[in-house]
């Protein structure tokens, strides 16, 4: 009886090894051609607190994947969208980006979030598949990981356009109340800059906020106790509802709250009503460029979700991602990933003839013309690091729940404002 | 569709690990523990900060070394028995029953919101990331064949922990730890010393969790508290309910239907538009379907124990049968 | 002192609360001797029932009644289909026990499916704080003391008073004897659940409009503390239990307010642990054997 268990647990390994040592090549996928149509995976978040994220970033690829196949798609085969859920943490997002790197045709990930960066760069290093990072965290400011991209603006300016925004309404004394998540920590020291630069002083600052608890009224109390002028926030939807139903128990929410995207999401909004959002809270983020890449973008929005609402917040990020992305692959004229990457400033970073719409693109790129895609985000112009710069609007929701924007802000003020 | 299959046996290797430790505790020495999925965790994340080094802030975690991954291994399976060795001294001491698994609930709930809220234990609910293909440089596989290794490997360690339980079944310990379980008056008559058993029982089947726990962090890369809500207890618990409580092989069996079939074939369930939740959320409804349904209709599982007869008695039996 | 006053003045929502939901479960164990590990998905179904009246009909009222009816339904439920069936049988309660938490995983799920996983939260305006002495409460805050001490009364006056009660004080004494005594010993268990549910399902109620917000989750971890105020007082003594959810609730705001509110699960099992371990028949050893006393 042992002895046969012996047996099998020898085979078994030995099996295992061999299967590693022969088994599994890599695909080689080298200048070649689809076999079938092309995938690209959006990774993120789509259940959890934070699902608003990954609805947004889904909402944009769609619309993207709308405009490339309309004219095309990508090397005259059609753009598939695949997706996987990460749930907004790293252990979940393993298992997820694998399913997504299985597929043999997918050409490019968005996402991920600032959650599961960490654990996902290894892996599409190795994969060697050019991923566009969709999180603000202002640890990417100096990415060195040639693979990873990002076409939306770092937190570090999001905190720029948030103190900027309230020093012209004329708050000049601060709070600052974020909850102990890593996407949330990297406002923190960009605000401060920017604010004491500007003239303003910090009155209290939380950002180790436990997330997900019933109560917080010590740390409101402590927060009204300094009275600041104004609230710098940002937590998760559950974490907001409890804080402002204890604002509201403590101050009758006399203070004012400026946000960023995630304060502008739909569950955020939802969880503290859109009556109270309307009245006591503004929320930055970033905002599409006028122009013709932007009326392209809208046009696409109102052609696949006709109705009274508006583009998700940071889908307009997503979508540039998807429609540059494309754009390196037809340039590279092969699905290989290190081809794909080594097109991607080619096609988006200046010089070139500017283009704003994937169709005009895609002809000057047959046409055998250099092209720089302006995007409906921001220009597209990525520095050294990968990353891009890129303007702001502050949005109040209306009693009907929709985000309008109330300010902008451009990217050339908010480097003014930069310290 | 192999990558999917691959990942698919691993998991239920590695859980098929940890339901053979739960079967040590629940199915031969009896007790309801709800801690269970603690010492899991604990050999996870344990794993990780013997294996990833520093990292720069705002990760905050203690230790932060860079052993050799067998090392890292033992080191978690300590850790695991050390906790389990806390938890029963206090618990098994004097109580039994529902106060017994009330007070591991509540020493699961502890760790859990030590391990979340207390950041620089292990960073909180950021967790810690980073474990990425142990042993690969030592043994010269490269990235995409590694799944295959780590196949091997927990399929390997599952066998091990199988072959090894089922030598323990049949000895004076696994024997003297079932009568235990089935009348601990009767077993205390006999001079059993019931809780030093009982604890020998405990920790060894922590010590199996936590064993279980490692090979999930080397699965998974990365390890943080969304990854563990206590109640996961309640998933090995199916599995060793459904297969046969206290049968080493009906607890085999119990992982690869609760487990494989049931985590996998919702899965396969279309999605719904508009309702990304109504897949993730059948799982666990036919996971507490099942545990109802065979407490009520089969409790011994699917396939019972096998209990030691006495030769007479059997043979007895078999007479008056025919 | 003005901090520790407001404290207390929070504390006590928030003992109201816990009370009502201790004596639920209270109930519940000392009809048929089995601790209801879904005793929590009884108050979220509530809030969950408060949230679709209230949409409907923008009555606070309305949504207090529908939160009530819904427990009272659910726990009924849960006994004629799982736990009596399990009774019947003779199952030892230990099994019993392990079902309700399988139950418990079931209804949860069920919510997510129906209702989805995201907060939800109530439009319910609570008005502005007011100083009422030295507390600072809304006009909910006080509804909900109010209620909770207007419940237990009637609780009180039922279970000692009525000939229900004084069937329901005989079963849980000693089922056996009640029947041979020609007591209807299923049908009081049965109503006894009901009951419980009527009050759990508004105690989740005035917990979600507490809170601010809820998921499908709430009413476990919440039951985790009822479970610690429920053990304190003593398994089956309904006013004990009370007074111990009282004494768990106000040491919990304090805790929450002068350590750290994240560590409130925590600070409860050190409780329940200690409670367990050093006085397992709960804190009010001295009560007279019988049930509510």
């Amino acid at each position: 009886m042992v002895g046969t268990h012996r047996r099998l647990l020898s085979g078994s390994v030995g099996v295992a090894l061999l299967l590693a040592a022969c088994g599994g090549s890599t695909p080689s996928t080298g200048g070649k051609q689809p076999t079938g149509p092309v995938t690209m995976g959006v990774l993120s978040c789509f259940t959890g607190s934070l699902a608003s994220l990954g609805n947004a970033m889904l909402q944009g690829s769609q619309m993207a994947q709308r405009a490339i196949n309309d004219a095309g798609g990508i090397l005259g085969k059609q753009l598939m969208l695949s997706h996987a859920d990460t749930q907004c943490d790293e252990a979940d997002s393993v298992p997820a980006v694998r399913k997504l790197l299985s597929d043999s045709n997918v050409v490019g990930i968005i996402g991920p979030e600032t959650q599961e960066i960490n654990a996902v760069a290894p892996i599409v290093s190795a994969a060697k598949i050019p991923t566009q990072f969709q999180g603000g965290s202002t640890a990417f400011d100096h990415n060195a990981n040639p693979y990873l991209w990002r076409d939306s603006p770092s937190d570090s300016q999001l905190g720029v356009a948030m103190a900027l925004y309230a020093y012209e309404k004329g708050y000049r004394s601060a709070g600052l109340l974020f909850y102990s998540d890593i996407a949330a920590q990297t406002f923190a020291d960009p605000i401060t800059a920017t604010w004491a630069k500007l003239g303003g002083t910090i009155a209290v600052r939380i950002t180790d906020l436990a997330p997900g608890q019933t109560s917080y009224r010590t740390q409101v109390q402590k927060v009204i106790a300094a009275k600041p002028d104004v609230i710098f926030t940002q937590t998760d939807a559950p974490t907001a509802a409890v804080l402002f139903k204890n604002f509201q128990e403590l101050d009758n929410l006399a203070i004012p709250f400026v946000g960023t995207d995630v304060t502008g999401g739909d569950d955020y909004l939802k969880a503290i009503t859109w009556p109270v959002a309307h009245d006591h809270l503004i929320s930055v983020y970033g905002t599409s460029v006028s122009g013709a890449a932007t009326d392209e973008f809208n046009r696409i929005f109102a052609l696949l979700f006709p109705g009274p609402d508006q583009p998700q917040a940071n889908a307009n990020y997503a979508y540039d991602a998807v429609i540059s992305q494309a754009l390196a692959v037809d340039k590279a004229n092969s699905i290989n990933g290190p081809d794909v990457n080594a097109a991607m400033t080619a096609v988006s970073n200046p010089p070139g003839t500017a283009c704003y719409t994937y169709k005009t693109c895609l002809d000057l790129v047959k046409a055998g013309t250099k092209i720089n895609y302006e995007g409906a985000s921001g220009d597209l112009n990525y520095n050294k690091y990968n990353n891009v710069f890129g303007p702001y609007a502050a949005f109040q929701e209306t009693l009907a729940g929709q985000q309008t924007p109330v300010q902008t802000m451009t990217a050339a003020q908010l480097a003014a404002a930069t310290p | 569709m192999t990558q999917y299959l691959v990942s698919v046996l691993t998991e239920g290797a590695i859980f098929g690990v940890m339901a053979l430790g739960l079967n040590v505790i629940w199915g031969w020495s009896g007790d309801f523990d709800l801690a269970y999925y603690g010492y899991v965790a604990l050999g996870a994340y344990m794993t990780l900060v013997l294996t990833i080094g520093r990292q720069p802030p705002p990760t905050q975690y203690i230790l932060g070394l860079t052993l050799p991954y067998p090392v890292a291994v033992v080191g978690a399976v300590a850790s695991a028995m050390f906790l389990a060795l806390v938890i029963g001294l206090i618990a098994l001491r004097h109580l039994r029953g529902i106060y017994f698994s009330i007070v591991t609930l509540g020493a699961v709930y502890v760790l859990y919101t030590m391990a979340s809220q207390f950041v620089p234990l292990f960073n909180g609910y950021q967790g810690l990331s980073g474990l990425v293909n142990p042993m690969a440089d030592v043994l010269g596989i490269d990235f995409n064949s590694y799944q295959y290794f780590l196949l091997g490997l927990a399929i390997a360690v599952f066998l091990l922990v199988y072959l090894f339980l089922s030598r323990v079944s049949s000895s004076r310990f696994g024997l003297a730890l079932r009568s235990l379980r089935e009348d601990e008056r009767a077993a205390a008559a006999f001079g059993r010393d019931i809780y030093r058993l009982k604890l020998k029982a405990y920790v060894l089947g922590a010590a199996i969790g936590g064993l279980g726990g490692a090979l999930f962090a080397t699965y998974v890369t990365a390890f943080n508290t969304s990854a563990w809500a206590p109640l996961e207890t309640i998933v090995l618990y199916a599995a060793v309910l459904v297969g046969g409580r206290g049968n080493i092989r009906g607890v085999v069996l119990g992982v690869f239907i609760v487990i494989v079939l049931i985590e996998e074939s919702t899965r396969f369930l279309p999605e719904i538009p508009g309702h990304p939740n109504i897949v993730l959320a059948l799982r666990p409804i036919v996971i507490g379907l099942a545990l109802i349904l065979f407490l009520r209709f089969r409790p011994q599982g699917l396939l019972p124990e096998r209990r030691y007869m006495d030769p007479i008695q059997e043979k007895a039996k078999q007479e008056l049968a025919t | 002192m003005h901090q520790a006053l407001l404290t207390l003045g929070f504390g006590l929502v928030t003992a109201a609360i816990l009370s009502l939901s201790a004596v639920a479960f209270t109930l519940e164990y000392a009809v048929t001797n089995v601790a209801n590990l879904s005793h929590g998905e009884i108050l979220t179904v509530g809030a969950y029932a408060a949230l679709v009246v209230h949409e409907r009909t923008g009555s606070a009222l309305a949504a207090a009644l529908a939160a009530a009816a819904a427990g009272g339904i659910i726990a009924l439920a849960m006994h004629l289909a799982v736990v009596d069936r399990f009774i019947r049988r003779g199952t030892p309660t230990l099994v019993i026990f392990i079902a309700t938490l399988g139950l418990s995983f079931v209804i949860q799920n069920l919510l997510v499916i129906i209702f989805g996983a995201a907060n939800r939260a109530y439009s319910i305006p609570s008005g502005a704080p007011f100083q009422l002495g030295p507390f600072l409460w809304t006009a909910v805050d006080i509804e909900i003391i109010v209620s909770a001490i207007a419940i237990t009364a009637a609780l009180f006056v039922v279970i000692s008073y009525t000939k229900f009660g004084k069937a329901l004080r005989a079963v849980s004494q000693n089922r056996e004897l009640a029947r041979v005594s020609g007591i209807n010993a299923n049908l009081v268990a049965s109503a006894t659940w009901f009951l419980a549910g009527l009050v759990a399902g508004y105690a989740g109620f005035i917990l979600a409009e507490s809170i601010g917000t809820f998921t499908p989750s709430f009413g476990f971890g919440f039951f985790l503390i009822t479970l610690t105020a429920a053990v304190a007082g003593g398994l089956g003594r309904a006013f004990s239990t009370m007074v111990g959810a009282i004494i768990v609730g106000i040491a919990l705001e304090f805790f929450g307010g002068y350590v750290s509110p994240g560590y409130n699960l925590a600070f409860a099992f050190g409780i329940l642990a200690l409670v367990i371990l050093i006085r397992p028949r709960g804190l009010f050893v001295n009560a007279r054997r019988s049930v509510f006393e």
